[in-house]
């Protein structure tokens, strides 16, 4: 099976699109160098951000990640990263 | 009236995201490096301060300043904002004692300590249904530890115990590897499964409920009996039934497995705990792979740590691994296995108004496993050991070993 192929650029709009939506912001307020910690945002709605890009890729993605990176543009590179391996992040071959 | 401080101004700053596969990775060492900057820290990554000497951690959770996080209202948000039905999820988590404060946890804890209670006094019984594992694959020249040991290894002993037969446990056996249900950053893909998973075993449980309750000693009798007269339902029963079976199993899958891989890694640690001594070491090891490494508590009141304030409504991880590896309290060799009987299962299960009510039973089934693994011939290593998903608690996927 292909990987799918989305653009980075689709990846990084759907990325400002939903986290301006989830923090109350216009959408010309936010750049790929904010981070989901000083825009205020919850867990929750982190959750509903990797949800959208999930549809956006076909790719399953795990929330966490936008923690794990400073800023939204880093967490953008490695979601495409995972899009382009085909999905294989860290989830485990036992889960049923 | 003082000015707030903000969280930087309290206590030295990190951004190192504890639920990451990094870090549990090689969580003992990531806790020593965050033990070494100061007995609490602001995590920015986790939003929360982290606790990392065994003495706070356990004030931490024995004091009534500090409350459980409940899970509820981020599956509540997520169902409201994308229209899915997580009732079946919603309603489990009710029954989760460890969630509830005052009234609701008191009964919720005390019908599962009344039905697990037997269940931990009945060694022969385990020690039984341990031989039958254990006999499964003592005539391999290799296996993989989890998959052919420790991965159901808890769930099928409760469902024994608990008299659920064998093709009711199979129709339910999914449930048993999904105690990540309580991460906060749960996909939503993943709640998606786990509703799922909770709705097919539900009338399963129900039914297993409905043919139980009337027979005297038996566990789902013995719940549906403690129950309150105004919460008494084969519902309530069953939901309480399902608590141990998607939150113990894997905690105990990992201690074990855990235990296995680290004691097997090392040519001294073979030498210092050789397996023919595994019998001695039950608590060290839950203390050692602490296979909750971290949990979440919410100051309900303006208080303090140490000399930390916290303010009312923040969040502070008590970073139990970091506890149970402190060498203040447990020694410089507090970051292995040992067979000094001196040292106990330390802060694995929690303490205070929350501890786990199915503690004795886990360190039961843990010891005497660990017990049989040692009358086995030697084993040793292969490679392809790889870690599991799960935040909340440590788990193994795979652990290749082989009879020498």
């Amino acid at each position: 099976m292909t990987a799918p192929t989305v653009p980075q650029s689709a990846i990084s709009e759907t990325i400002l699109e939903k986290v301006a939506e989830l923090a109350g912001l216009p959408r010309d307020d936010i750049d790929m160098s904010a981070s989901i910690d000083t825009l205020g945002l919850e867990s929750t709605d982190v959750v509903l951000l990797a949800m959208e890009i999930e549809l956006e890729t076909r790719t399953e993605i795990e929330p966490s990640i936008f923690m794990q990176f400073e800023t939204l543009g880093e967490a953008a590179d490695r979601i495409r990263q995972i899009v382009e391996a085909g999905g294989a992040q860290e989830r485990s071959a036992s889960e049923i | 009236m003082p000015d707030v401080l903000r969280p930087e101004q309290r206590a030295p700053a990190v951004n190192v995201d504890v639920y990451s596969k990094a870090f549990t990775d090689r969580a003992s060492d990531g806790y020593a490096e965050l033990r070494a900057l100061g007995p609490i820290v602001w995590n920015r990554a986790n939003r929360c301060f982290l606790i990392t000497t065994h003495d706070d951690c356990l004030a931490v959770l024995r004091s009534k300043s500090f409350g459980g996080i409940d899970p509820v209202d981020g599956w509540r948000t997520i169902a409201e904002r994308t229209g899915r039905d997580y009732s079946c999820m919603l309603k489990l988590f009710t029954f989760m004692p460890t969630h509830h404060e005052c009234h609701r946890h008191h009964w919720l804890r005390r019908a599962l300590a009344v039905a697990v209670s037997p269940l931990a006094r009945s060694p022969d019984a385990i020690e039984a249904l341990v031989a039958r594992r254990v006999d499964q694959i003592r005539e391999r020249s290799s296996f993989d530890f989890v998959d052919d040991f420790s991965r159901f290894f808890f769930f099928d002993i409760m469902c024994d115990l608990m008299g659920l037969d064998a093709s009711h446990r199979d129709q339910i056996r999914s449930i048993a590897n999904k105690s990540w249900a309580m991460d906060a950053l749960l996909s939503v893909a993943r709640r998606d499964r786990l509703e799922a998973a909770i709705r097919q075993a539900m009338p399963v449980i129900v039914e297993h409920v409905e043919e139980h309750i009337h027979k005297d000693g038996s566990f789902a009798e013995a719940i549906y009996r403690e129950l309150p007269e105004d919460e008494r339902s084969v519902e309530s029963a069953a939901n309480l039934l399902l608590i141990p079976l998607v939150m113990g199993n894997d905690a105990v899958s990992g201690t074990l497995a855990y235990s296995v891989a680290h004691l097997l890694s090392d040519p001294e640690r073979r030498r210092l705990v050789p397996q023919q001594n595994w019998d001695r070491i039950g608590d060290d090891a839950l203390r050692f792979v602490t296979p909750i490494h971290a949990t979440s508590r919410e100051a309900t009141e303006d208080t303090s740590i140490g000399k930390t304030p916290i303010y009312q409504g923040e969040t502070v991880l008590v970073a139990i691994m970091a506890g149970n590896h402190d060498a203040q309290t447990y020694g410089e060799d507090a970051d292995t296995i040992s067979c000094d009987a001196a040292r106990d299962f330390g802060l694995s299960f929690g303490a205070g108004f929350h501890i786990c009510v199915g503690n004795r039973l886990s360190r039961e089934i843990v010891r005497l496993a660990l017990a049989a693994l040692s009358r086995l011939p030697p084993l040793r290593l292969r490679n392809g050991a790889e870690t599991g998903i799960g935040s909340f608690i440590r788990r193994m996927d795979s652990l290749p070993v082989e009879f020498q």
